[in-house]
């Protein structure tokens, strides 16, 4: 198989490996940042409940404080180590009530609720199910160490997602450098006995593992940005994912993740299994990496602690009350915590043309970097097909962090279409009005029409009584001295 | 002579159909009306629906018709500002001229806001909506659905005990 066009080679870096997934023991309260909460303080929730729009409480307890900040709300959860389910969830029959009343949402980072896809595709006898397992950036080994040690349950899982959506084939991606997975795969693949399950080894060169690189790779499908991989007779999930719909079509839905802990400012990098709405310093304690906590590394230059990829991730303040305000949820696969010594200034584009080559989306990062509030040429260029992997940044000879510059011009294109969007249901509005103003004008004249009408027709006994007083007078039955007597 | 006659013929015949070719080539299509309407639509598009009337037409759509059919100036719209203007000019191929400075200035995008313990309930600024943005009814309290509300101003003027006020959009 040839290697997808643009990407780097970056060393797998997996430093997490060497140990066993170790479960975090359940902290003492979980935090949620949400939009709507959908509970009161004091309130009793049982596991798999929906605590807020998009939101599932990972345990039972109480509810004890909801913060609203501006942006969004924090939930917090005292648990209370019983961990009961909701009867939803105990009572579900079919594979997919059950993955329903769990609410599982995909663990491969765009967040998206695994049931809406499902039910979009049930039955649909699309081609092919792509499982992706290829966790292409550095650093992060959750799914892989997930496949060492439950490759067996991420298989079943795989089988039920195939029983659901009919497809005729399914493939599981991985990169040839993870061997082990690879291997543990081959074995529960040969256990399962299921001949159309098929395992696809990729080369390892990221971003291959990001969904609309995988598909090129995999069937040469170009994906664009408004289409889903459904479009090309396709439907991906996360290995990860996989591994969740097991449990919860064994009605023991698991509300955690996999998360990698990794980077050379952590003492002890590890696989640890976490429920959603973990405090990172808890789980940072827990497994001894959190910052500031080590005598060993006397701490030197900038520390940076990534929530994601070292390369995708966001940035966070490496600040103790920040972390504890931060928790996991289902698309944090990874805790990079890195210090770096020196970090060059950026420099002017000298236009080399390093970032075209290596865009996996065959975009032109220098243009786009030229053109970063024009927003005409940002759509001639498509930004929005950007995949926001960072490989631009990486080569620039100049340092420029080209994807920060392409995250605020996407917001200027998505405030533009906004404006499009309002403008066009001010247009609807206005014409709407237009249309009733002119309408009510008319059905008032007709009113009057018609009264007067009537009138005409059929006068009141007043008008009958004034019409023959005037008859009487022009007759000359009543005299001005009549008045007057 | 023949050859100087014949030739003469042929000129005078080449001429002739060059020149129909030309006139007919030159008369506007019948689907003239169509391509007014589709540029009318093209100017409506560009213009910010604000529907504020401060062009001095009632609405953005009238405008745009007085902009194709009566040669209306393109510096007329104080919502779109400069940024309007560069793009009707390019549209329309005329120079770009700068924003007509007798009507009101350029603002950023801005909602109505009443504030609701001085409102009366009289309906007037309801009545003057141009997109219907305010709810409300006659001895009760109104208020503005903030994600339809252009920022025309309108409602402004109508309104007998100014309680509403323009606040910057977020």
């Amino acid at each position: 198989m040839s290697a997808f066009r643009g990407g780097i080679a970056l060393a797998p870096n997996k430093q997490g490996l060497s140990k066993p997934i170790t479960v975090v023991p359940l902290p003492s309260e979980l935090v949620f940042n949400t939009n709507k909460p959908l509970v009161n303080i004091g309130d009793t929730v049982l596991a798999g409940q929906n605590i807020a729009a998009n939101t599932i409480a990972s345990t039972s307890g109480h509810i004890s404080d909801i913060q609203t900040h501006r942006s969004h709300s924090t939930i917090t959860l005292i648990p209370d180590g019983e961990s009961k389910y909701t009867p939803a969830i105990t009572n579900a029959e079919n594979p997919i009530a059950a993955i329903e009343a769990a609410g599982l949402t995909g663990l491969g980072g765009a967040g998206f609720s695994t049931l809406k896809k499902l039910q979009s595709q049930q039955c649909a006898e699309l081609v092919t199910l792509v499982i992706n397992a290829a966790e292409c950036e550095p650093m992060i080994a959750c799914d892989e160490a997930l496949m060492l040690e439950h490759a067996p349950q991420v298989i079943s899982g795989i089988n039920t997602l195939m029983q659901i959506t009919c497809c005729l084939q399914c493939i599981i991606a991985i990169e040839d450098t993870k061997i082990a997975a690879i291997n543990t795969i081959k074995q529960a693949l040969v256990d399962s006995a299921n001949p159309k399950l098929q395992l696809r080894v990729i080369p390892t060169r990221y971003p291959g593992g990001a969904e609309t690189v995988l598909l090129r790779q995999l069937s040469g499908a170009q994906l664009t940005k408004s289409q889903r991989p459904a479009d090309h007779d396709m439907l991906c999930f996360n290995v990860a994912t996989a591994y969740s719909v097991h449990h919860a079509v064994a009605n023991q839905p698991i509300f955690g993740r996999v998360v990698t802990i990794a980077g050379n400012a952590t003492n002890q990098p590890c696989n640890v299994s976490a429920l959603f709405g973990t405090p990172l310093t808890h789980l940072l304690q827990h497994t001894n990496n959190l910052p500031g906590s080590s005598t060993a590394n006397p701490p030197t230059g900038k520390m940076t602690i990534k929530i994601g990829g070292p390369l995708s991730g966001r940035e966070s303040n490496a600040s103790v009350i920040d972390l504890a305000n931060t928790a996991v949820d289902p698309n944090c696969n990874a805790i990079i915590i890195e210090r770096t010594n020196q970090t060059a200034d950026e420099q002017a584009c000298i236009r080399c043309g390093n970032c075209a080559d290596v865009c996996p989306e065959s975009l032109l990062p220098q243009q786009l970097f030229r053109y970063q509030s024009n927003v005409d040429k940002l759509n001639e260029y498509q930004l929005l097909n950007c995949i926001e992997c960072r490989c631009c940044d990486l080569v620039c000879p100049s340092a420029i962090q080209l994807t920060d510059y392409f995250k605020q011009s996407k917001q200027i294109l998505q405030k533009q279409s906004q404006l499009q969007v309002d403008a066009q249901l001010a247009e609807a509005r206005y014409a709407a009005r237009e249309t009733r103003l002119v309408r009510k004008a008319r059905e008032r004249e007709q009113e009057l029409l018609e009264k007067k009408r009537k009138v005409a027709i059929a006068p009141t006994p007043a008008a009958m009584d004034i019409a023959a007083a005037l008859a009487r007078a022009k007759a000359g039955l009543i005299k001005p001295s009549d008045k007057t007597s | 002579m023949l050859l100087l006659l014949s030739s003469f013929i042929a000129i005078v015949i080449l001429f002739y159909c060059v020149g129909a070719a030309l006139q007919w080539l030159a008369k506007p299509s019948k689907q003239g009306d169509n391509k007014i309407e589709e540029l009318i639509e093209s100017v409506n598009d560009l213009l910010p629906q604000t529907q504020c009337a401060q062009c001095g037409f009632p609405g953005c759509r009238p405008y745009a018709e007085a902009i194709i059919n009566k040669q209306q100036a393109i510096n007329q719209c104080p919502p779109g500002g400069d940024a309007t203007i560069k793009d009707l000019a390019q549209l329309l191929g005329v120079e770009a001229t700068p924003l007509d400075n007798t009507l009101m200035p350029h603002k950023a995008p801005q909602v109505a806001y009443i504030q609701e313990e001085n409102c009366i309930g009289c309906v007037l600024c309801i009545q003057a909506c141009p997109v219907d943005a305010i709810v409300g009814a006659n001895r009760f309290m109104h208020t503005v659905i903030a994600s339809e509300c252009t920022g025309c101003e309108l409602c402004l003027p109508p309104c007998p005990v100014d309680c509403i006020e323009l606040r910057i959009k977020q």
